[in-house]
């Protein structure tokens, strides 16, 4: 049995004229969901056109299931691309459409017409406007259709630019439901989306570009974790606040403090949301800290948990 | 590293190969084509053009047949038609080559590339057909998807050009094959196929070609731009203007801004492949002097043609067919 990374990316550049797209990155990605984030210009989009094909990288390399895409119909034949961009004929019918768009990857004529059905039953488009133009869909509608025309093939890679636009809280839950299934069947699912938190819940990877560099790349947790070696953001509630800071200070491991307001019977409890310098010092002194100065602890969780945290901090 | 069984496959049904892709594309293209308004007139008119053709042909073949009804249907009120009808069929007997091929020579001549012909249909056609060619995928961005699937930039491109050439095969070459059939068919021998055989080798020749150059140009305008209306106009403007120039240069000293014009290259290239000069020297060489005659005379000087006359048409077509392949090649891309 071989195996190979699904997408591998070495030392890839990608200019277009003098403005660098894509700065000399090198990143693995692996099988089931992977989020990619990055603002707007990070080089999210070309990289995403040069994984399905449509770029040439200027340097470097860029492999997928270990062959080049670029100009390469066996590779693109495994790849289902959802782009941002409103691609729908507007003059066509939906069934239609993407019957065409079935026989376009190779699927027989004959069978094409029950894949579609089976498809846009999948995606959720309601049977009352298979026959109607596509001119005529919703925004939402129209994601499905390009999620539909995607899927088509059953690709093994399956490509989405910001696949949520448009959808309403219902249609994002269905399509979330659809991926994660989707990566529970064995393909492998790379999504961009501006949607941070629809991202935390649906991917445990994540790789992180800004100005055309990665910045980071790995699960959540990896870089949770990452990110603790430096600081960590902290929300403790404690019987008697006032002084536990002090205790933190003095210990030399706090960097600031916000008071949430006390929430306590006798005015000497509440909540603080603390900026720890040093997190592994911090949880092993903690519980010498707290018996030694007689403070009881009923909270502490951590605020660093969302991938917007992660995100903020690795693009500051 | 992520690492994945890459001997895994999703699809258990067949997956067609590369001609079956195209050949959807070529299809979906035809389709397209055929939706837009009017195209169906355009094409039904070709092919009444052609039966109208093939009952011209059959009135031609009757000719030769002595006091056969429809000669004499002919021949009564014309008087041109009763002095020529039994030197035809003085000619049919003793030189069929002449009588038969040259006159079936000429006529698929002006059938396939005059000015009233199934060729000025087909610019009607691909004028009505172009904002659906290349143009609708570009304004529709919907080339990003296409440009994912298992379809190369050339895939894309040949399976459009297949789609042109297939409306130019109805409007163009299918109503001319369809003449010729008739013209046979209906005609009082059987040995009018092979004496006719030139002339269908001929407008298959010109018409084949042509579909190739009219193809890639529609296709070229197709994908300069992304607005259905500018591609028309495009169209529209390039047959104006060759209209305009060919005109200027006639008869004046910018003779070659006729060259400027496609349709005029076309004819010249027509004319050639037609060889319809080598016809009249055939014919001065059998009768001698009949050649000089008034009308016949007018019109072998109108139709003569020097190589260096071919030679420019030829490379103007040429530059026009490399200026489409360019455009293609530019701006046939997602990005």
């Amino acid at each position: 049995m071989s195996t190979v990374p699904v997408i591998q990316a070495t030392e890839l550049s990608r200019w277009y004229g003098i403005v660098m797209g894509l700065n000399n990155i090198s990143f693995d990605i692996g099988p089931g969901l992977t989020g990619l984030v990055g603002p707007n210009g990070a080089g999210k989009s070309t990289l995403i056109k040069i994984i399905t094909g449509q770029l040439r990288p200027s340097d470097g390399a860029l492999t997928v299931f270990g062959v080049q895409p670029w100009n390469n119909p066996d590779v693109l034949r495994e790849i289902g691309f959802c782009p941002e961009d409103d691609a729908l004929p507007d003059r066509l019918k939906a069934r239609t459409w993407l019957r065409g768009m079935a026989m376009l990857s190779g699927i027989a004529p004959s069978a094409a017409p029950d894949h579609v059905d089976a498809i846009l039953d999948r995606v959720k488009l309601d049977r009352v406007h298979w026959e109607k133009p596509l001119g005529q869909f919703s925004k939402g509608m129209r994601q499905r259709v390009k999620l539909a025309q995607a899927l088509l093939h059953h690709p093994r890679l399956l490509v989405l630019d910001e696949p949520m636009n448009g959808l309403d809280p219902m249609g994002r839950q269905e399509v979330q439901r659809i991926l994660k299934q989707l990566a529970a069947e064995g393909t492998t699912v790379l999504i961009s989306s501006h949607i941070l938190h629809e991202l935390e819940a649906l991917c445990p990877e994540i790789l992180i570009l800004n100005w055309g560099r990665v910045i980071a790349s790995g699960s959540q947790l990896a870089l949770q974790r990452r990110l603790q070696g430096t600081e960590a953001n902290l929300h403790i509630r404690c019987s008697d606040p006032a002084r536990f800071t002090r205790i933190l200070f003095e210990a030399d491991l706090l960097l600031g403090f916000d008071s949430t307001g006390n929430d306590g019977d006798d005015g000497n409890e509440g909540g603080l949301d603390l900026r720890v310098k040093d997190p592994q010092r911090f949880s092993d002194s903690l519980v010498d800290l707290l018996t030694d100065n007689n403070i009881a602890l009923h909270e502490l969780r951590s605020r660093d948990r969302s991938l917007h945290d992660i995100f903020e901090k690795m693009t500051e | 590293m992520a690492l994945i069984d890459s001997s895994y496959t999703h699809r258990d049904g067949e997956t067609r190969g590369i001609g079956y892709r195209r050949w959807v594309i070529a299809q979906a293209t035809l389709t397209a084509c055929l939706k837009v308004k009017g195209m169906r007139w355009v094409v039904w008119t070709c092919w009444i053009y052609a039966l109208l053709q093939g009952v011209f042909l059959f009135g031609f073949g009757q000719l030769m047949v002595e006091n056969s009804a429809v000669s004499d249907f002919i021949t009564e009120d014309l008087d041109l038609f009763k002095s020529f009808a039994p030197m035809f069929r003085e000619w049919a007997a003793d030189n069929p080559r002449i009588a038969i091929g040259m006159t079936y020579n000429m006529f698929f001549y002006l059938f396939t590339g005059a000015i009233v012909s199934s060729l000025t249909l087909s610019l009607v056609a691909l004028g009505m057909a172009i904002p659906r060619l290349i143009t609708s995928d570009l304004s529709s961005r919907a080339i990003t998807i296409y440009s994912s699937k298992a379809v190369s930039r050339f895939d894309y491109c040949l399976g459009k050009f297949a789609g042109v050439l297939l409306l130019l095969t109805l409007t163009w070459l299918g109503p001319t094959l369809a003449t010729w059939m008739m013209g046979n068919l209906m005609a009082p021998e059987v040995s009018f196929f092979w004496h006719t055989a030139p002339a269908l080798l001929h407008s298959v020749a010109f018409v084949g070609l042509g579909m190739v150059i009219l193809g890639l140009m529609a296709l070229g305008i197709s994908a300069m731009t992304s607005s259905p209306r500018m591609a028309t106009a495009h169209w529209v403007g390039l047959l104006l203007m060759g209209v305009v120039l060919s005109g200027i240069g006639m008869g004046s000293k910018n003779y070659w801004l006729q060259y400027l014009s496609f349709w005029f290259d076309l004819e010249l290239l027509q004319r050639s492949i037609f060889d319809i000069g080598g016809d009249f020297k055939e014919l001065g060489d059998k009768y001698p002097g009949f050649t000089e005659m008034g009308l016949i005379k007018t019109i072998k000087t109108r139709l003569a043609l020097t190589a260096e006359n071919v030679s420019a048409a030829l490379a103007c077509l040429s530059f026009l067919c490399a200026g489409a392949l360019v455009i293609l090649y530019k701006k046939v891309k997602p990005e």
